[in-house]
């Protein structure tokens, strides 16, 4: 599947739909933050922390 | 005689407790500057002249009858549109939105009216405070007061503008991945990103709720001070509200810094336009004469800072506008439709990663906190844009610049203050930001007030 079609029917199973001229704004997007996350490399460890959400205390104090 | 609308909130409150100025004269002032600027500018969405009116004439009042409220006694205020006002509509710079009128005030704008704040208007914003520019389709691209033809930055680049231009005295601001520090930075002005929790966002339209925070901007640092001191404190119906105690934000803010140990963290020394480049130069070296420590480090943790903001961002604000982005994709602007949907396609493993990533990342900004009080980078690493007639790709450009630089306070819950760092080669602002340890309000503010006594600006913009 190319990434246009990986974005529509990506978008379709949520029922949201996709613009034609919106689908190469959301792939550059989407490539940023592929090439952003080889930054976790570099943190081999990172699976082993405990994921930050929003009630957790320890964030806030 | 001293033009009264370049004074601060700080040296105008003094005038007002003393009779010498009265809330109603001050207001009708800067309502004259909107009337006969923000028809360029567009920095309000919703003025409130008769409000505003109504509310100085009630603080002269109280005056009169020797109840004086405190510092923002009499002061005009611009609010953002996203912070929920009674009766009055707060469309969040938004399409879907132009018609909601909440039936309460968030708990921060009830503070600061208690407090004698005078509302002005609605200010205007990049549509749902998810943009970084300042352009908004519905009501208007807010301008630069140094320069029309730039942006102002956003998403709070109607407050970081009217202040700018004098068209109002304090302006509130929220900041999630930047909208605070980044119109500061571009409009010259002074903005706090406050410790996640310490201003209640109860009553602020969400963006991306874990990393949401309200806070003030304002033309010097004393404002921001007794701005924040009005604005900080428990709310019991915000779930991630901070139960602490508020300090004095304005006692002892003249301290000097000598002896303060800043760190620079080497990951804000990359990529940065050369102007901002050589200005930041020179801001270390006059902080050094200030009597600064100053030395470069290594977080290597910040490199996670992209691929974190940019997961938790997009795919916070798609899960909460799923409802709207099913029914009425049309009501969104491309440049914010396309960063929701980016993040409806954003998976779990990798939101959970972006979680671990913010552990790791608090981690490393809790190391650098035990060897230095403060740290210090360019806000931004850019200089102000003009505005592009590609406005969809020079937003998500300005986001892809911008936000491995503001974000990382967002993603571990720190405070940071933007303050102006000096003019780059045309004349434009730019601004740096002090990042402080959780809860550090005080001391950012101590030292933003002595950098602030440098006169960064060397002038003061006069648009009339």
């Amino acid at each position: 599947m190319d990434n246009a079609n990986y974005i529509r029917y990506g978008l379709h199973l949520q029922g949201l739909s996709a613009y034609e001229n919106d689908i190469p704004y959301i792939y550059n997007l989407l490539r940023t933050m592929k090439q952003a996350q080889i930054s976790l490399d570099a943190f081999p460890h990172l699976n082993t922390e405990i994921p930050i959400t929003i009630v957790d205390k320890e964030l806030l104090l | 005689m001293t033009d009264i609308s370049y004074l601060t909130a700080t040296e105008l409150g003094l005038l007002i407790k003393s009779r010498q100025l009265s809330p109603v004269e001050l207001t009708k002032i800067i309502l004259d500057r909107m009337d006969k600027f923000d028809s360029i500018l567009k920095t309000y969405v919703t003025p409130l002249p008769d409000l505003a009116l109504k509310q100085a004439r009630a603080a002269e009042e109280d005056l009169m009858h020797g109840k004086y409220k405190g510092p923002l006694h009499g002061i005009p205020i611009g609010i953002k549109d996203n912070y929920y006002t009674k009766g009055i509509r707060t469309t969040v710079g938004s399409k879907i939105f132009t018609d909601f009128i909440p039936d309460q005030n968030a708990p921060s704008v009830e503070k600061l009216l208690r407090a004698g704040g005078i509302m002005l208007g609605k200010q205007n914003m990049h549509e749902l405070a998810a943009g970084s520019t300042g352009t908004n389709p519905f009501f208007g691209n807010t301008r630069n007061p140094w320069d029309i033809q730039c942006m102002p930055g956003g998403s709070s680049g109607g407050g970081a503008a009217s202040l700018a231009a004098r068209l109002t005295i304090l302006a509130t601001g929220t900041d999630t991945f930047g909208s605070i520090r980044l119109p500061a930075a571009m409009c010259g002005v002074y903005g706090l990103k406050p410790t996640y929790g310490l201003v209640s966002t109860n009553g602020v339209f969400p963006s991306a709720m874990s990393l949401d925070t309200a806070g003030p901007m304002a033309r010097s640092v004393p404002d921001l001070a007794i701005m924040l001191q009005s604005m900080a404190g428990f709310d019991p119906n915000d779930p991630v509200s901070l139960n602490v105690p508020i300090p004095n934000y304005m006692k002892d803010i003249h301290k000097g810094m000598k002896g303060l140990k800043i760190g620079i963290p080497t990951y804000y020394l990359q990529g940065l336009d050369p102007d901002i480049e050589r200005l930041f130069k020179d801001a270390i070296e006059t902080l050094s004469y200030l009597g600064a420590q100053i030395k470069e480090i290594e977080i290597p943790e910040l490199s996670l800072s992209t691929f974190s903001g940019y997961v938790t961002v997009t795919g916070e604000a798609s899960a909460f506008h799923q409802k709207w982005l099913q029914t009425q994709p049309e009501d969104y602007s491309t440049d914010i439709r396309t960063f929701f949907l980016a993040g409806a396609l954003t998976n779990t493993p990798q939101y959970i990663q972006a979680q671990q990533a913010r552990r790791k990342m608090v981690k490393g900004f809790q190391k650098a906190f035990k060897e230095f009080d403060i740290l210090l980078g360019p806000t931004i690493p850019i200089t102000t844009p003009a505005y592009s007639e590609y406005w969809v790709d020079q937003n998500l450009d300005v986001i892809r610049r911008c936000l491995p630089f503001t974000a990382p306070v967002n993603l571990t819950g720190t405070p940071s203050l933007s303050v102006p760092m000096g003019l780059d080669q045309r004349g434009l602002p730019v601004g740096m930001q002090f990042i402080g340890n959780h809860l550090s309000e005080k001391q950012l503010l101590q030292v933003g007030n002595i950098w602030e006594s440098t006169d960064p600006l060397r002038k003061t913009l006069k648009t009339a």
